[in-house]
């Protein structure tokens, strides 16, 4: 298992479209996906339970990857989150 | 909707007029058909245990079905390369294949007995309540996208067809509508959608909008109004909907609609090329922009910049007389960065005082009063605060900014404004901000006044623009907005154009560019008199660029300066009115060549 800590990086926050733009990312691995963020735990996977941490701009979460591939699911992860969701030039 | 409703609405009058706001333009004829989200009726009693396996087939089922149809949809919207609605429904698929919610729905159903659309619901409002919990505006306000994947599981499963068989002609009535409505609106040919509430850039108007379906929203009572079954008319150039027409209502909406529609073929084909006349002059048109998403638009039908930068919703919003300048400054930028490298055209604050909120006393002559340049000069600090926010995005941008006074009636304004703009500009030059040492100050000319010492005005102005609405009621001392009188407002009344035409002269003299940025310039017909007396610019609602550049494109210079002179000559209305008459048939006789070699090519 690899943790590793992000900040929110676009404007907008976690809506809608960056989650699911997550969440299709997170499928892509068998390992499996959770974020951490003030004490509650949700699955990566889910597009509702990233939904419910209501993320804005700024806000620090950890990831955490745990399986067979989870070292490259953690990288591909971390990216997205440092290249903001790659939703910000529209 | 109930039946006592409906019958209501059936014997209500004919030819009921509904008001509301475009937001996608068009004209349709059809059948009213009252839609309304099927109000959720679960049964929340527990079933035997027998049953529990078959309800969670129920939820398997459903599941599919609508993730397959959503698959199509975002099919159709790839096909139709529609970012827009691809990216929404990507969303909701991911909402629908959500293994916690797949898990919850199960666990509930096997945990508590309870049916599959009772399972859904509650599985949905955990997600719901911790959401609005959050008090994030930029996840409540977006909460629908749960709401619609709940109501279409909900709705499959209890085997209600969401979107009934309304047939081909019907035109949707409702309160509200989701985005994915609108998508399965389109694909099943409805032909309009009218709205009590909604807004000009939610979700399900940017998707009706790309998929061409005409809507007109903030109705407030369409659907009290509107029987089911009644025959209705969307109009969404005049921003409303007529209920129950009679018969010469629906024919002359009939000739209308088939008109249109011959027309927008016709004027799809033009928005690519280029604005000149027949005899190769370029003619810049131009852009009128109040609100933000109005932007997009200069880029869709191709203007040339923006001609009026109107910036007096954006202080209404703010509130009373303070202005906010970073706002000011945003609305300015996203209007740059939407316009290519065109010019930019700012007007000043142009609000009567009867809009600001710290005003108690009425004026009894309001456009007579305390509007425009008047109140800027008096409450300097809301001047500086707009000249200030515009000068620092103009430094950024050099060479594309012209600033446009409102209601200027004598040259000591003008001076004041100037005055204040050099002052504005040294001070961020001191501070290190970049300016544009060119920035362009114009005035309006829409008092009869300014009209009538144009010649002194155009040694002091880099440019005029001709408020044709105001200079009409001004010259011909007509409110405009009195019904008593509204026969007599008339912008092709001869002394409009004298006026209009000694501006022109003026300008021209002194290389001074002359614009037109009133509702004029977007008739056909006078904005070919407009450039027939020397007008090169002419502004107005981006959507109407396309139907004046098809007019110029179709005319010589010498053709438009020969109708200018015979509408100078003229010396009543009538006679006016009548020029327009044989100019608007024989350029329907070259509108339908047109449409000839058009089918031919």
């Amino acid at each position: 298992m690899i943790k590793r800590k992000v900040t929110v990086q676009n404007d907008a926050g976690i809506h809608a479209r960056p989650a699911s733009i997550i969440v299709k990312e997170a499928s892509r691995f068998e390992s499996d996906f959770h974020i951490h963020m003030y004490g509650y735990r949700i699955n990566g996977k889910s597009i509702l339970g990233l939904l419910t941490l209501a993320a804005e701009k700024g806000a620090e979460l950890e990831l955490e990857t745990e399986g067979p591939d989870e070292e490259e699911a953690m990288n591909s992860l971390v990216s997205l989150f440092e290249n903001s969701f790659h939703t910000e030039s529209e | 909707m109930t039946g006592i409703d409906m019958q209501e609405g059936n014997s209500k009058e004919s030819n009921a007029v509904v008001k509301g706001v475009t937001a996608v333009e068009g004209v349709v004829m059809g059948v009213a058909r009252l839609y309304t989200r099927g109000n959720i009726n679960i049964d929340p009693e527990p079933v035997e245990e027998s049953r529990v396996p078959g309800e969670i087939e129920k939820f398997a089922r459903a599941k599919k079905s609508i993730g397959m149809e959503m698959q199509r949809l975002t099919d159709f919207a790839n096909e139709r390369e529609d970012s827009q609605t691809r990216d929404i429904l990507s969303a909701q698929l991911e909402i629908l294949n959500d293994p916690e919610l797949d898990q919850m729905v199960q666990s509930h159903i096997e945990g508590k007995h309870i049916r599959a659309e009772k399972a859904v619901y509650d599985a949905f409002q955990y997600y719901i309540d911790l959401i609005k919990s959050s008090e994030k505006t930029f996840l409540v306000s977006r909460l629908s996208d749960l709401r619609d994947v709940r109501d279409r599981l909900i709705n499959n499963i209890q085997q209600l067809a969401v979107i009934a068989n309304f047939g081909k002609d019907a035109i949707i009535v409702t309160d509200d509508v989701s985005p994915l409505e609108v998508v399965t609106f389109a694909r099943n040919g409805v032909r309009g959608i009218i709205c009590n509430y909604g807004g000009l850039t939610s979700h399900a108007s940017i998707i009706a909008n790309a998929m061409g379906i005409p809507m007109v929203i903030d109705t407030k009572s369409a659907t009290r109004e509107a029987g089911d079954g009644d025959t209705v008319i969307l109009d969404g150039y005049g921003q409303e909907v007529i209920l129950r027409p009679d018969d010469s209502t629906s024919g002359s909406y009939r000739r209308a609609i088939k008109r249109h529609k011959e027309e927008e073929k016709l004027l799809r084909s033009v928005i690519d090329k280029p604005a000149e006349t027949l005899c190769g002059k370029k003619i810049s048109l131009q852009a009128n922009i109040d609100f933000e998403d109005e932007v997009l638009n200069i880029e869709k039908y191709r203007a040339d910049g923006i001609g009026l930068l109107r910036t007096d919703t954006l202080l209404m919003n703010a509130g009373p007389i303070s202005m906010d300048g970073k706002r000011q400054e945003q609305f300015c930028q996203t209007a740059y960065s939407g316009s290519g490298s065109a010019l930019v055209t700012i007007r000043l604050l142009d609000v009567g005082g009867d809009k600001l909120l710290d005003l108690k006393t009425r004026e009894a002559n309001p456009f007579l009063g305390w509007r425009g340049v008047r109140i800027l000069l008096d409450r300097r600090e809301l001047l500086r605060s707009q000249l200030k926010a515009i000068c620092r995005v103009a430094g950024q941008q050099p060479g594309r900014t012209r600033i446009l006074v409102p209601m200027i009636s004598n040259m000591d304004e003008l001076r004041e404004v100037k005055t204040e703009l050099e002052s504005v500009q040294k001070q961020l030059a001191e501070k290190g901000t970049p300016i544009d040492k060119n920035i362009k100050l114009g005035v309006m000319v829409e008092v009869p006044s300014v009209a009538l010492q144009v010649k002194h005005f155009a040694k002091e102005v880099d440019f005029f623009s001709i408020g044709t609405n105001d200079l009409t009621q001004y010259t011909l001392a007509v409110d405009r907005g009195n019904h008593l009188i509204s026969d007599l407002y008339q912008p092709m009344h001869p002394a409009v154009l004298a006026f209009i035409s000694m501006t022109v002269e003026a300008g021209d003299e002194r290389d001074v560019p002359v614009a037109v940025c009133g509702e004029l310039a977007s008739d056909p017909f006078a904005a070919m008199v407009l450039v027939g007396l020397g007008v090169n610019e002419l502004s107005m609602t981006p959507r109407l660029i396309p139907r004046v550049k098809q007019a110029i494109r179709l005319h010589t210079i010498r053709e438009m300066g020969e109708l200018a002179r015979q509408v100078l000559a003229s010396v009543s209305i009538k006679e006016i009115k009548k020029l327009k008459e044989e100019w608007q048939s024989a350029y329907e006789v070259k509108l339908r060549e047109e449409r000839a070699s058009a089918a031919r090519g």
